[in-house]
């Protein structure tokens, strides 16, 4: 009995998997297929199973003949880990000082903060334009990066995690005489890694996946993140392939999928402690 | 961990003097002339921009620098039409940028574009056709100077046309005929007809008669509606909106409008000969035995379609004795920034706008991006003598629509409103509903009509 029962929970768990795995795999598969024969084998079984004849590297060789793809996709890797960097120190250390410390205003700038978090990005981004544009640092790399450091989202969660954190581990730092910026580097980061690797993927996947901001705050075409060239494919006037698109769209998951395989791990645990879904 | 503050601080020191240091791209606007595109730069298209502002600098050593900044669109504009519209906002527009045909009327209208003809060389107007001359139109005056046109025709899958029993065969226009759109019925009905009894393997796929590319309304591209059906009501005498740009009522539900919506809807009468939830690439899959096709399916087709035998034909007339243009048209434009008031720096940039649509510029951006003409000396170079007899019948077919039938949609400052509207409340209802009855049909227009004229009420002065 326990071996069905168990013999059941895989079967569902594999059907389940392949459920979201169906897309992935028509999306590389289409990326090796000219698109009559996507559209030949799409709602039937060669649409996921490949006959290796139908195979090619032809969308491949074209796309990348057209567009310097990989070119962007370093692009948005430098700006994604900068802004992962930065933002995870500054976020989490206004999100420590809300949680750990007593200053004036702190309830007003917390109430500011939450008010903020449910304003969309589409209602902000001229504003957020004409300062850049005031202070000179449009078109350049700084003006793109700057504004997307500070994020109150992560401030938030970052200060609900620190509301939890064991106060007399930072109480034992000081007795054996760190300073409070040497208790949050010492003892509070280590102790939160899961927290910092769920929200540096958040913000990874924020930067890679953004394309309105590059496209108003940038203009030298060598500088342009993976989106605004996955744009560029999907917008083509005369040449509208879905290969090319699915050429594209395999290139850019391949880093994200990678990302996942080596932190799933931590992705689990502190979705799991910040209930973040 | 001192030494990872002292890390971030020199990041954020060598960030700041970078910023310092580009600081200037669009400040000092003296000597110097901007112009941004909705072409992503790496495209042809964007290359092709930027190789002719470069010939421009080397032969106009002693006049204003001219730089150019390609701005990657997504989908009919966004993201570049934001970047736009924020620096007309901030006041940081460029000298020149390129905006889609129906959109000029609104920004003419708004003061932001100004107009070119004062300016221009002497019969430089007359050299562009006048579909791409009326696109750019707005009150007499021309703003948009087109650098490429458009063009939609009816293409047939010539595997199941040879099935076909020669009476039905003989139906088919020849690429030189023009035929209507009555004829045009008759067929895909006979065609229907028949694939539902043949065992031929060339209807093995086979679901409806006509591809008519409606899903796109469907899934909120209106505009492929409006671009692709209107001229049914040009070819009957009828527009959606007047000449004015603002009225609707007595025009868009006149008689002749909903007489040939009337004809439009026959394709979706029982048993319907077109869906408006067609299976994705259904012509080109061979599941549809015609197709209203653009013309970028040419290419498409060829280069990805390899097996699929495309034959082309005219696009066709709603009514047999219209003889005024019909076709549809229309593509991007350069325009001015309306806000220059220096007489000499606008004829600057007026001289930098013909050498980016002159004969010469239409001929190098067909070569090296396959843009259609827009000047009539141009169109010439249109090659119908490849090794490929497809491409060649496709291209003869639209290169005559281009020198003889293109019109330019309905120049408006409501046009997004007036396209949504007649693609959304009209076209799509039509199909989905498969009503087919006029008095049903003008219920439509009606309401339509009167939701557009609320919208346009906000333009009249």
């Amino acid at each position: 009995m326990k071996l069905v029962k168990k013999s059941l929970f895989y079967v569902l768990a594999v059907a389940v998997a392949l459920q979201f795995m169906i897309p992935l795999l028509w999306m590389i598969l289409s990326s090796f297929k000219i698109d009559e024969v996507i559209y030949r084998d799409i709602g039937g079984i060669f649409a996921i199973i490949p006959r290796f004849s139908d195979l090619s590297l032809k969308s491949y060789t074209e796309l990348l003949g057209l567009y310097n793809i990989f070119k962007n996709v370093g692009n948005s890797l430098i700006y994604a880990s900068v802004t992962v960097v930065f933002g995870l120190t500054i976020n989490s250390l206004a999100g420590y000082a809300l949680a750990r410390f007593k200053f004036p205003f702190k309830d007003g700038i917390l109430i500011f903060i939450i008010a903020l978090m449910i304003v969309p990005i589409e209602a902000t981004i001229l504003p957020l334009f004409l300062v850049v544009n005031e202070m000179g640092l449009i078109n350049t790399v700084p003006g793109y990066l700057l504004p997307f450091i500070v994020n109150v989202m992560n401030i938030f969660l970052f200060r609900q995690h620190f509301l939890s954190f064991p106060g007399e581990l930072i109480e034992s730092g000081k007795i054996d005489g760190l300073s409070e910026l040497g208790c949050f580097f010492r003892i509070v980061i280590p102790s939160s890694l899961n927290m910092y690797v769920t929200v540096g993927i958040l913000t990874f996947l924020a930067s890679w996946n953004d394309f309105l901001w590059p496209v108003m705050a940038l203009s030298n075409s060598d500088l342009m993140p993976i989106q605004v060239a996955l744009n560029a494919v999907f917008s083509d006037t005369y040449n509208i392939f879905t290969s090319h698109m699915m050429a594209a769209l395999t290139i850019v998951t391949i880093p994200i999928v990678i990302l996942y395989i080596f932190f799933q791990k931590y992705i689990v645990e502190g979705s799991m402690s910040s209930g973040i879904k | 961990m001192k030494k990872i503050f002292l890390l971030m601080a020199a990041l954020v020191l060598a960030l700041s003097l970078a910023a310092c240091s580009s600081k200037g791209g669009d400040g000092d606007k003296a000597g110097k002339l901007t112009i941004w595109t909705q072409a992503a730069a790496d495209h042809p298209e964007g290359k092709m921009f930027a190789d002719r502002v470069k010939e421009y600098n080397k032969e106009h050593p002693d006049g204003p620098k001219v730089e150019i900044q390609n701005i990657t669109r997504a989908g009919a504009g966004s993201g570049y039409i934001d970047k736009l519209n924020a620096a007309i906002t901030a006041n940081d527009m460029p000298d020149i940028f390129t905006l889609d045909g129906p959109d000029i009327a609104a920004y003419a209208d708004s003061g932001v574009i100004g107009g070119v003809d004062p300016y221009l060389s002497d019969g430089f107007e007359k050299g562009f056709t006048q579909a791409i001359i009326d696109q750019g139109t707005v009150d007499g005056k021309l703003y948009g100077m087109g650098y490429s046109d458009s063009g939609v025709a009816i293409m047939y899958n010539e595997d199941m046309i040879n099935a076909l029993p020669d009476d039905i065969k003989a139906l088919i226009p020849s690429k030189d005929q023009d035929w209507t759109w009555d004829q045009f019925v008759t067929l895909a009905r006979k065609i229907d007809e028949f694939a539902k009894k043949s065992n031929d393997p060339a209807f093995a796929k086979y679901e409806t008669a006509v591809s008519t590319l409606l899903t796109d309304v469907s899934n909120g591209v209106y505009e492929t509606g409006t671009y692709f059906y209107t001229p049914i009501l040009w070819g009957n005498g009828a527009n959606i909106v007047d000449e004015d740009g603002l009225t609707v009522d007595g025009v868009f539900n006149s008689s002749k409008s909903v007489e040939a919506l009337t004809k439009y809807a026959q394709l979706f009468k029982e048993p319907a000969l077109a869906t408006a939830s067609e299976s994705e690439k259904a012509f080109h899959s061979g599941k549809t035995a015609l197709s209203v096709s653009g013309f970028w399916y040419v290419n498409e087709l060829i280069n990805n379609y390899p097996d699929l035998k495309f034959r082309t034909v005219r696009y066709p007339k709603m009514s047999e004795n219209y003889d005024g243009l019909y076709t549809p048209s229309g593509s991007w434009a350069f325009v001015r920034n309306g806000q220059e008031k220096d007489e000499k720096r606008i004829k600057q940039v007026v001289e930098v706008m013909e050498w980016l649509t002159n004969d010469e510029a239409a001929k190098e951006y067909y070569h090296k991006n396959g843009s259609i003409p827009t000047r009539i000396n141009s169109i010439s170079e249109i090659d119908t003598n490849t090794d490929n007899l497809y491409h060649n019948e496709a291209w003869s077919v639209l290169k005559y629509q281009v020198e003889n039938t293109n019109k330019a949609r309905p120049v408006s400052p409501g046009y997004p409103y007036l396209s949504e509207t007649f693609a959304k409340d009209v076209l799509l209802k039509i199909a989905q509903n498969k009503t087919t009855d006029s008095a049903t049909i003008k219920k439509y227009v009606d309401d339509a009509a009167k939701k557009i004229d609320k919208e346009l009420e906000k333009y009249r002065k």
